[in-house]
């Protein structure tokens, strides 16, 4: 049987690396965007993990409901970085500083 | 006892792969190991009872969001972004990482978390039953956004580049004499037209 | 909806009315809707006045809305108290308020500031109103402060001019001392009664009289003693008591019908209605008396005196005014209360009267006040002139005149309250004193030369009919009303003062000698006393103004002292106004200048302009600096609130 404690020190991990990897590829909005994904993995297994534990039937639904937005999330943000890309031929975001000026 | 075994190598192979995820050079590689934690995670799941949720994440994550990115990473020059991090860097953010880390799994562990005995497990009709009965508005929105979000998709990257304006060489050229005319007025006029 | 609340409620309307929107609707429409509703207000407490004085109703109280319910005990409401004293009063006020509405019209014609006047003094008449009517002490605390207000905003009606608008802030802040007075008596009056309202007040006095003393600034002191006094103080400021009287004069400057409605004959003799209306109360107190007595003595006699050598027209009749509230003073410190309020009653008409005429004086001599250039105006103006010499006949007490009833009264109270012998010698000194002033009056304004160019005195003629009804409608009562009011008034009791039941009562015994009003006008025939002073009175008068000249007082004579009202003015200069310039410019240099401006403003700001510039270096415009100071920050937090002991 898997302790739940185990599943959630798992999800605390994964959160924490996703945060930190936010912070690190601060110039590629690509990689960004994937340690984004990499956060969403983490809620997405705690919900998991209490479904099974509380014999609750809310915590799948909102993992699928969550799925369906962070793909269309990707799919608008990945659009967007194309977007991007043919306006000013760069992924950094250090450069994109538009709105600043 | 088989599952705990299986759970701890999944467990490693998800931590790695997300470190691939974060630490990789080439973008590439971090996609795989992204593919990589996806899988491990809807083996997780299945552990977990939840073998739909679990088709579904390989489904969606892994045969269409990171096939996105994949193209993405090849249209653009992800790699060339300069992105020289120092060791320095490292460290700074991985003190507040493995604090934060530290909190995280103290509390979850001092926290005395209700169990049902055996778990729960949900079969796909049970879960169709609850999102088209219980759920069924927010069913509806999310299909509305998904729609929504397949025509940003489709519609963003079609817009054409704002044109930038051009300087204005008109207004370069103006002076007092073309721009100001001085009218001579009777002043009683004036005042009777007020 | 009890018909008692028209009363208050119609002058307030038309004061929100024409505040809002008079402007807009014209000055035919202002003038119509606040005379109307001053109207309605005279008409309603004439009922008033009729159901409790003729068909002899039982006094009650109308309540309008419950204010504050603090416990069941002790509960404010506002309202309307119907009894003979307030409905008597509210006649008074409504009755000259709506004169002087009239008057008011002719006299604020050619004023800018036309829809504004009405609007004030339409508040003013609801305020006076509010006062009058109150049942407890803070509707009657809400009313003082609102005339006062009014007298402030009226005073100062013209604001251009400096000397109105520090005259109007004069008036405030000499009422302010006076207020003191007042708060604290409301505040004593709570300590020992435990209640705001009149009528418990009463009966906890009639019921068990031994209350523990109060210490006062460290003497034991009965509590009657202590509030009685400190009322007093409050009623001192409004009603223009020696001390605090300074105000007056100088309230002047506003404009004529003020000087009618508001500083003759309703909101100066605040002071002595809210005395007559805690008689219970004052009956208590017997060096409270006393002490009123002094003051009312030292002020009818000092001020008398002044306003014989007074060349400014209206200050003549302002200090005539100070002295006969100082008469008034007299009568409540005699125990004759009923007595005060008769005075005040004919007084608010005939002086109101005397100011109306004053006014249309000044209008036909388009608004001069010097009395030096007046004389002979007897011929140019007789109605005026007729209203004056009956107004100046009431106000000596001439024999048959309203004036004579109400003011024999008082000395009469005077002479049988025990109090000595020597106020009721000085009383009658001030009947000589009214009188020379008084027909020094007419005979400077309407007899002799005129000492104007002949051709400004050809100009001169009677103003228009809005300013000479006014005028006829307040001669009549000015020469009527004493003797209609003396049965019931004072035989009857109607006012229903306890202290009027006692057989020592002053006024008791002196009327005892009388059964109706005429018995009280033969009685001069054995006790002529009063009548020969009048007559020297107005011989010493034509003495004085038959030479025709004036000449400017020399400042340090006796009669430069008595002109300057002696020098109160410069003393108050002096002795209070200075040490709080000092005070005030200390505070000014060291408090505001130095701390306030410098250390906490110029120094907040200081700081916060280095600060800033030094948090600004913190806002890189990178998201990923701030996404990383957010995590930090919630380490830290999640550890603390670990610590605590949070868990999920």
């Amino acid at each position: 049987m898997i302790e739940l404690k185990d599943v959630l020190a798992l999800s605390s991990i994964l959160f924490a690396f996703g945060i930190a990897g936010v912070i690190l590829h601060r110039r590629n909005l690509v990689r960004l965007l994937m340690c984004v994904e990499l956060i969403l993995l983490a809620v997405n297994i705690n919900f998991v993990a209490f479904s099974n534990s509380l014999a609750d039937i809310s915590g799948q639904i909102f993992v699928f409901f969550i799925l369906t937005i962070a793909a269309a999330e990707s799919a608008v943000g990945l659009a967007m970085i194309i977007t991007l890309y043919r306006e000013y031929k760069t992924v950094d975001l250090d450069k994109l500083t538009e709105l600043r000026e | 006892m088989i599952e705990n075994i299986i759970f701890y190598v999944i467990s490693a192979v998800t931590i790695g792969s997300a470190l691939t995820t974060i630490f990789a050079r080439k973008s590439v590689y971090a996609i795989i190991g992204m593919v990589l934690a996806f899988f491990s995670a809807a083996t997780l799941w299945i552990l977990l009872n939840a073998e739909f949720l679990a088709m579904i994440l390989i489904v969606v994550y892994v045969g269409a969001v990171m096939v996105l990115f994949l193209f993405v990473v090849m249209m653009t020059d992800a790699d060339t972004v300069q992105n020289n991090i120092s060791k320095f860097f490292i460290v700074i953010l991985s003190i507040p990482t493995i604090a934060f880390l530290f909190e995280l799994i103290l509390v979850t562990s001092k926290t005395s978390f209700k169990v049902v005995d055996g778990g729960g497990s949900f079969d796909i009709k049970s879960i169709g039953t609850a999102l088209f009965t219980d759920y069924v508005l927010a069913t509806e929105v999310a299909a509305v956004i998904l729609l929504v979000a397949i025509i940003a998709a489709i519609t963003l990257p079609d817009i054409k580049p704002a044109k930038r304006p051009e300087p204005d060489f008109d207004s370069e050229l103006a002076n007092k004499a073309n721009r100001l005319r001085m009218v001579a007025m009777n002043s009683s006029e004036t005042e009777a037209d007020q | 909806m009890d018909l008692a609340y028209l009363v208050i409620l119609a002058p307030l309307f038309a004061a929100a009315i024409t505040a809002l929107w008079g402007n807009r609707l014209g000055r035919k429409f202002t003038h119509s809707v606040t005379s109307a509703s001053v109207f309605v207000a005279l008409v309603v407490s004439s009922v008033l006045l009729y159901k409790v004085y003729i068909l002899q109703q039982a006094p009650y109280y109308v309540q309008m809305f419950k204010w504050l319910a603090i416990s069941d005990a002790i509960k404010i409401t506002i309202g309307v108290h119907v009894a003979p004293l307030t409905t008597l009063m509210m006649v008074v006020v409504s009755a000259v308020s709506f004169c002087v509405h009239i008057f008011s019209i002719g006299y604020m014609e050619e004023d800018e500031g036309y829809n504004r006047f009405f609007t004030y003094i339409a508040f003013f008449t609801f305020s006076m109103l509010t006062l009058v009517a109150a049942n407890n002490f803070l509707q009657l605390f809400i009313g003082w402060e609102a005339v006062g207000l009014s007298s402030y905003l009226l005073i100062g009606f013209w604001y251009s001019k400096p000397s109105a608008t520090a005259a109007s802030l004069k008036a405030f802040l000499v009422n302010r001392v006076g207020d003191m007075g007042l708060v604290l008596g409301v505040a004593a009056i709570f300590y020992t009664f435990n209640t705001f309202e009149f009528a418990d007040i009463f009966s906890q006095i009639a019921g068990d009289g031994a209350q523990n003393d109060i210490n006062f600034l460290g003497f034991m002191i009965s509590p009657y003693e202590v509030i009685a006094i400190l009322l007093f103080i409050g009623a001192m400021g409004k009603s223009a008591q020696f001390p605090l009287h300074v105000w007056l004069p100088d309230s002047m400057e506003g404009p004529t019908p003020i000087s009618a409605l508001i500083h003759a004959a309703t909101m100066v003799t605040a002071g002595v209605f809210m005395v007559a209306r805690l008689a219970p109360v004052y009956e208590q107190a017997e060096f409270a008396r006393m002490f009123m007595l002094t003051i009312g003595t030292i002020t009818a006699i000092s001020m008398g005196f002044v306003a014989i050598f007074q060349y400014d027209i209206k200050r003549i009749v302002a200090y005539s005014t100070i002295s006969q509230l100082g008469y008034m003073v007299i009568g409540l410190g005699a125990s004759a209360y009923s007595a005060s309020i008769f005075h005040l009653a004919t007084h608010a008409f005939f002086k109101a009267l005397m100011f109306l005429v004053a006014g249309s004086v000044i209008l036909a001599l388009h608004h001069k006040q010097d009395v030096r250039k007046m004389g002979g105006l007897r011929k140019k103006m007789p109605i005026s002139f007729v209203c004056a010499v009956f107004a100046a006949l009431a106000l000596v007490g001439f024999p048959g005149t309203s004036g004579f009833f109400s003011k024999e009264l008082i000395i009469e109270a005077v002479q049988h309250s025990g109090m000595g012998e020597v106020f009721y010698i000085l009383a009658m000194f001030g009947v000589l004193l009214t009188s020379i002033y008084s027909f020094r009056f007419i005979f400077i304004v309407f007899f002799g030369k005129p000492r104007m160019s002949a051709e400004a005195y050809d100009h001169i003629h009677e103003p228009a009919k809005v300013v000479t009804i006014p005028l006829i409608l307040l001669a009549i009562p000015s020469f009527l009303v004493g003797a209609l009011m003396f049965n019931h008034l004072i035989l009857n009791n109607a006012l229903g003062v306890a202290a009027l039941a006692q057989p020592d009562n002053p006024l008791a015994v002196s009327i005892s000698e009388f059964s109706g009003w005429g018995d009280m006008l033969l009685a001069v025939v054995h006790h002529p006393i009063a009548l020969i002073l009048i007559l020297v009175g107005c011989g010493i008068a034509w003495f004085i103004t038959r030479s025709g000249e004036f000449a400017e007082h020399k400042s340090k004579s006796v009669k430069g002292i008595l002109s300057n009202g002696y020098y109160l003015n410069e003393i108050y200069a002096v002795f209070v106004v200075q040490p709080v310039q000092v005070i005030a410019l200390i505070a000014h240099k060291a408090f505001d200048n130095a701390f306030i401006d410098t250390v906490l403003v110029n120094g907040t700001a200081f700081v916060i302009e280095k600060s800033s510039r030094l948090l600004k270096k913190t806002q890189t415009g990178y998201v990923y600096h701030y996404l990383l100071a957010m995590f930090i920050f919630v380490v830290i937090f999640g550890w603390l609130a670990i610590r605590s002991g949070v868990t999920l």
